[in-house]
């Protein structure tokens, strides 16, 4: 594992992040890692939520690709509707 | 002028991330209850983080409706994005529920955590899976 002081920095970078969601987990994990430091949770918990942070980077990534396929499919179908309504019209 | 509009709207179609939107598998009640379970059940579970025992019971739902959630997604056509989500939930939901079967004390802290990191991802699935095309 890196050193605490490397993952602090780390996590500074999400922190400023304009994702709600990973920027909240960023300062949540930062305070984390100030409670392992002082010994208040085990080694592999601070290891698991570490990850879990990545994770929640990779869900994030997905969930916008997913928000973006949706909004292609609502153009094209108002497309569709438009071309059809003028095909009618012509 | 019909053939016109035709070739514009196949000419829209004829990109691979045009096709993969158009076919896009459309929202699903059943889908969206699910991931709706996982997100409530990680809202309330905090409060119950002091008792260890207290939690397995919790965590045992929570891992099986991201279980559910997967395997429900998997088998839809044109379900791509949504079955990346529900393995990446899979990948959160492990740990914790073999966690709480295993021998070890686990902290208050950790599960606190876990549980507010669970709740965000769920919700952030919620609100995309919530928003897809009727």
């Amino acid at each position: 594992m890196s050193s605490t002081q490397d993952i602090l920095l780390n996590l500074s970078g999400y922190e400023f992040t304009k994702n709600a969601h990973l920027a909240s987990v960023a300062v949540e994990l930062k305070e984390l890692t100030q409670d392992f430091e002082i010994g208040d949770i085990s080694a592999s918990e601070y290891k698991e939520l570490l990850e879990d942070i990545s994770t929640s980077g990779i869900i994030v990534e997905d969930a916008a690709a997913l928000a973006a396929q949706t909004e292609l499919n609502k153009i094209i179908n108002t497309a569709i509707t438009i071309a059809s309504i003028a095909a009618k019209a012509i | 002028m019909k053939k016109v509009l035709a070739i514009i709207i196949l000419s829209m179609l004829s990109g691979c991330a045009a096709m993969d939107a158009y076919f896009m598998a459309k929202f699903d009640v059943n889908e969206y209850q699910l991931i709706n379970d996982v997100r409530s059940l990680s809202e309330i579970s905090a409060e119950f983080c002091s008792n260890q025992q207290q939690m397995v019971p919790i965590v045992d739902r929570i891992y099986l409706k991201s279980l559910e959630f997967k395997n429900y997604a998997e088998f839809i056509p044109e379900n791509k994005s949504s079955i990346k989500l529900s393995e990446s939930l899979m990948d959160l939901t492990e740990p914790l529920h073999k966690r709480y079967h295993g021998t070890e004390k686990i902290s208050e802290s950790y599960c606190k955590q876990k549980m507010s990191i669970l709740n965000k991802s769920a919700t952030t699935i919620a609100q995309v899976i919530g928003s897809k095309p009727r």
